[in-house]
């Protein structure tokens, strides 16, 4: 009687949150995710297979008091994605818990082993990792281990080089390595492939884990191999090479797979035992002693599966609340070009205030990030000079749009410039200083404008930063002069992206 | 002796093996990995804690061993061996990577610091700056030294207010810094001494800077350091003092006679100025004599004249140098020094003859360069009386037989300026007949002049008349007479 429940709870839970469902699935499209999505669900599919192969034998769900425990901890956490993602907007978190119910709906289904369990609802949590709102620091850090390696295989190549941050420059060109030092490529889907192959061969945690750390450690030498071969041929050229990038794409992932897969075997002969044999020791924990799952305290279970049923029900009334309060209504610019191609309309008169405004194409510190959530991500610059005053040079930087912003700054960071605490001002605007080498010094104001501004909706966001920059610190005046002129200039890009939308909807 | 040399090497051998085995005793003591003791049957939190690092020395000891031992094992064992050689060959080759470049930093980096200093000597800022830029930001090899070095190539890159920034950095006022950072924020604190446009408490802050910059500066010559020091004498109004300082300085080095007559000319001497211009003059000219190909000293030697007026003199030595090494640097220093001359000739009260010479030249070297109209246009559009003034002098000029095209080209603006439009056509006819390349030059000159002519004066009405009649079609066009 309780699974029938549990199972009806389940089913409902899963179909109230529909609407989310095809909210993320417009994100899927707007950041064209296919490959992610598509390995998750092939890996996904895999799992309910392989879960199918190895069933154990059939046994009382009540019974079973270790099992049931397991179901509510995993609705505990499926709830907690939820409640996360409906706070924040976040369909990636709903998803990760729907993932999760929907995994217990099959388990209880077919009978599927707890392992089991855990690891369809562990690969439910690399819903698109791409939109974890931290992955460009994820992509920070792992883009500076390879920098680090390639500059060292580019030093024993006696190539002379330079760091920019994260950017390797050739000292023969006069331009930086931006296109291969964006960030590690195909970090996602290579994740998703991992976690798929060691819980369809059933693996140890333990050893799953040190596939993925062996996996990541690969991605990060094949991103440096890669770098330091592109920079090699590139040495000594005038004009940047146009590389086929997803011939470059896919060596790397080959190769990330094929070391991992080698380390695989490592981790096999180091282990092997004589006695046991190989296919005694990846036999998965949660099989072995299944006899002892019969046997369970029928009070303690009835108990779990009390708390799942308050769970599940709690989860369908979050549910019905997104669907009362239209939490996850289209955010207007969803599913079509519509922001980006605003971006490139926005233009700016000759000059402003005595401001000459030139757009700069091309600029030095500029880069299409790895981790953009957008197939369409552009970015303009343009530059703000006053006649007869060599001081008050800016800069102004539009890049977007972005589902979901990366931190304030991050594009300073991987250039190599340290940052200072942010400040906010009355009218939100956000205010940092920058510093770089020894004496290069700058003042940053910026803002993520949100079209439209309705707080209920996660709509695209475009981020617009004003920067000067000198070999002094930048004086109260002038940043005074700066905040003023990003004001203008928000006010004016803002009107013009929302004309431009609002022309769009109508066509 | 001898013979325990020729057993020394297998003496090394016995020690290293008993080190080797003494070490592997006293470490099998401690972790207990001889099995003194049943693991299973010990207990407590000592046995625990010794059973694992027990555990853990026998991995690492497979650990190590497992690329030889590999290659024993049989069955399942063998062949996942065998799979994940290119696993751990991959791994140690990064790891001997990641070592090589680690233990080796100082000595890539110092390569690299060559290179910037080979640039620099070949006057490659650009390639240098980027050569700096790989140990710039490294805390623990940037020495004020070779920050100073980034200054100089940053300089040469063409980015002075960069190089302006990392002196600053390097010549702190609550700190040491760097010797000759402090040289150069005296001289600059000198030379907003000199401009004179500071008020009274901002020379006394400029003063106090600059003394405290003066006690810290270091790493050049003596004499540079004792200039300052006459320099700082003399605005504490110690007269006499500054003048013998500066006086033994420009006894050892004639370079410094500009500095020294500058000095003098503020303390009222005069006719000492002179003299130690003439003396300095006639000995930078022995030291020119036997290195004539020297630029540094070519030029200084011009500084000198030109310090004593003697134009004519100083532009003689320009055209040697020009002469020797005919290049940029030599025609750019003589473009420089032609539009200082006519500068000179253009100040209070205004020399005529100077300025119709310069203007000449600088139409020959220049053509009508922007610089070169904006010169021009200040000579030609004078008063009335200055322009007759000029025009005599030009007339004198052509008398003389300088460059006749432009002399005549010369003449031909001062007439149409004049109002003497048939005049002026004559001149231009000649200087268009002794050569038709100075066409180049007249009508962007005029077109020049009429822009820069207030609008509705005298002037530009002239100028406007000039034109529309010389836009005329040829036939209703007045036949030019000869002047």
């Amino acid at each position: 009687m309780g699974k029938k429940v549990t199972i009806a709870l389940l089913a409902i839970g899963l179909a109230v949150y529909v609407p989310a469902i095809l909210r993320f699935y417009h994100e899927i499209a707007f950041g064209q995710f296919w490959l992610e999505l598509g390995l998750l669900v092939v890996g996904f599919a895999s799992l309910v297979i392989a879960g199918f192969a190895n069933r154990p034998a059939s046994r009382p769900f009540a019974a079973k008091d270790r099992w049931a425990a397991g179901v509510t901890g995993i609705l505990i956490a499926a709830l907690m994605a939820m409640l996360w993602g409906v706070y924040s907007v976040d369909t990636a978190w709903v998803l990760r818990g729907w993932g999760m119910c929907l995994s217990c709906l099959i388990a209880l289904l077919a009978g599927f082993s707890m392992p089991r369990l855990v690891q369809m609802s562990v690969l439910c949590f690399m819903v698109p990792v791409s939109l974890w709102t931290f992955s460009q620091d994820i992509h920070w850090f792992g883009q500076r281990l390879s920098t680090g390696l390639a500059g060292s295989i580019l030093d024993l190549a006696k190539i002379y080089y330079f760091n920019k941050g994260n950017v390797i420059g050739l000292v023969s060109t006069d331009f930086l390595e931006t296109g291969q030092c964006a960030g590690i490529r195909l970090l996602g889907p290579l994740l998703l492939i991992v976690l798929t192959y060691g819980f369809t061969l059933q693996y140890r945690w333990f050893r799953v884990g040190f596939l993925i750390l062996e996996a990541l450690f690969w991605i990060v030498v094949w991103n440096a191999l890669r770098i330091a071969y592109c920079v090699w041929i590139q040495d000594s050229q005038t004009t940047p090479i146009d590389w086929n990038f997803l011939l470059l794409d896919m060596v790397c992932l080959l190769g990330t797979l094929f070391l991992t897969w080698s380390g695989d075997q490592f981790y096999a002969a180091f282990t092997h035992k004589e006695k046991d044999g190989y296919k005694e020791e990846t036999r998965p924990s949660g099989l072995q002693g299944s006899d002892s799952m019969v046997e369970g305290n029928e009070k303690r279970s009835s108990g779990y599966v009390f708390a799942a049923g308050v769970i599940l029900v709690t989860i369908i009334a979050l549910g019905f609340w997104g669907i009362h309060r239209g939490v996850w209504g289209d955010a207007p610019g969803f599913g079509s070009l519509r922001t980006s191609a605003s971006i490139e309309k926005i233009s700016f008169d000759s000059s402003i205030d005595g401001w000459k405004i030139t757009e700069t194409e091309g600029s030095d510190e500029s880069f299409s990030p790895v981790f953009r959530q957008s197939s369409n991500w552009s970015h303009r610059e343009w530059e703000f000079t006053r006649d007869g005053v060599l001081q008050t040079t800016m800069k102004l930087r539009v890049d977007g749009p972005w589902l979901y912003p990366p931190r304030m700054g991050w594009i300073w960071n991987w250039f190599g410039w340290k940052t200072a605490s942010l400040l906010k001002d009355a009218q939100g605007d956000s205010s940092w200083e920058v510093r770089r080498e020894i004496v290069q010094e700058g003042f940053v104001v910026s803002r993520n404008l949100s079209l439209p501004q309705d707080d209920r909706t996660r709509a695209p966001v475009v981020q617009i930063a004003l920067v000067q920059e000198g070999f002094r610190a930048i004086s109260e005046e002038d940043r005074k002069a700066q905040r003023e002129l990003f004001s203008r200039l928000r006010e004016s890009i803002e009107q013009q992206l929302r004309a431009s939308l609002s022309v769009e909807t109508e066509h | 002796m001898l013979r325990f040399l020729a057993e020394l090497p297998v003496r090394i051998i016995a020690w290293l093996s008993d080190t080797l085995e003494k070490t592997l005793r006293f470490v099998g003591r401690v972790v207990g990995v001889w099995g003194y003791e049943d693991p299973d049957s010990a207990v407590g939190v000592m046995a625990w804690l010794r059973g694992g690092i027990r555990k853990g020395f026998w991995a690492f000891a497979r650990l190590v061993s497992y690329p030889v031992a590999g290659f024993l094992y049989r069955g399942p064992q063998r062949r996942a061996f065998l799979l994940s050689i290119p696993f751990f060959t991959a791994f140690l080759g990064v790891l001997a990577v990641w070592l090589v470049v680690a233990f080796n930093n100082e000595r890539i980096l110092n390569r690299y610091l060559a290179r910037v200093q080979n640039a620099y000597t070949k006057q490659d800022g650009k390639l240098g700056v980027r050569y700096a830029t790989r140990w710039i930001g490294e805390p623990n090899y940037a020495n004020a030294d070779r920050e100073f070095l980034y200054s100089l190539v940053q300089v040469q890159a063409g980015n002075p207010k960069f190089a302006e920034g990392i002196l600053e950095h390097l010549s702190p006022e609550d700190s040491t810094g760097l010797g000759i950072a402090h040289f150069w924020r005296a001289n600059q604190c000198v030379l907003s001494l000199q401009s004179e446009s500071m008020g009274e408490s901002q020379r006394g802050e400029c003063l106090d800077r600059f003394r405290r910059h003066l006690k810290r500066a270091s790493g050049v010559s003596p004499g540079q350091i004792a200039i300052l020091e006459a320099l700082d004498a003399y605005w504490d109004g110690r007269a006499a003092d500054a003048e013998a300082r500066y006086r033994a300085v420009w006894e050892q080095d004639p370079f410094q006679s500009v500095g020294f007559a500058e000095l003098l000319t503020k303390l009222g001497k005069e006719q000492e100025r002179m003299q130690v211009l003439k003396s300095g003059a006639e000995r930078v000219s022995d030291r020119l004599r036997t290195d004539p190909s020297n630029r540094g000293i070519r030029y200084r030697l011009a500084d000198v004249y030109e310090a004593m007026g003697e134009w004519g003199k100083a532009e003689v030595v320009y055209m040697e140098g020009y002469q020797i090494n005919r290049d940029s640097v030599t025609s750019t220093a003589y473009r420089e020094f032609l539009y200082r001359r006519a500068e000179a000739a253009l100040k209070e009260p205004l020399q005529y003859r100077e300025l119709g010479y310069c203007l000449v030249r600088l139409m020959r070297t220049q053509g009508s360069a922007q610089r070169t109209q904006q010169v021009l246009a200040k000579g030609f559009l004078r008063p009335g009386q200055e322009l007759v003034q000029l025009q005599r002098e030009l007339n004198q000029w052509l008398v003389e037989g300088l460059d006749l095209p432009l002399v005549h080209l010369s003449l031909a603006l001062c007439k149409i300026l004049a109002g003497e439009q048939a005049s002026g056509d004559w001149h231009l006819e000649q200087a268009y007949r002794y050569e038709e390349t100075s066409r180049g030059i007249a009508e962007p000159m005029l077109d020049y002049l009429l822009d820069a002519s207030p609008s509705g004066s005298e002037y530009y009405e002239r100028l406007q008349t000039w034109r529309d009649r010389s836009a005329a079609p040829p036939g209703s066009r007045v036949m030019l007479e000869p002047f």
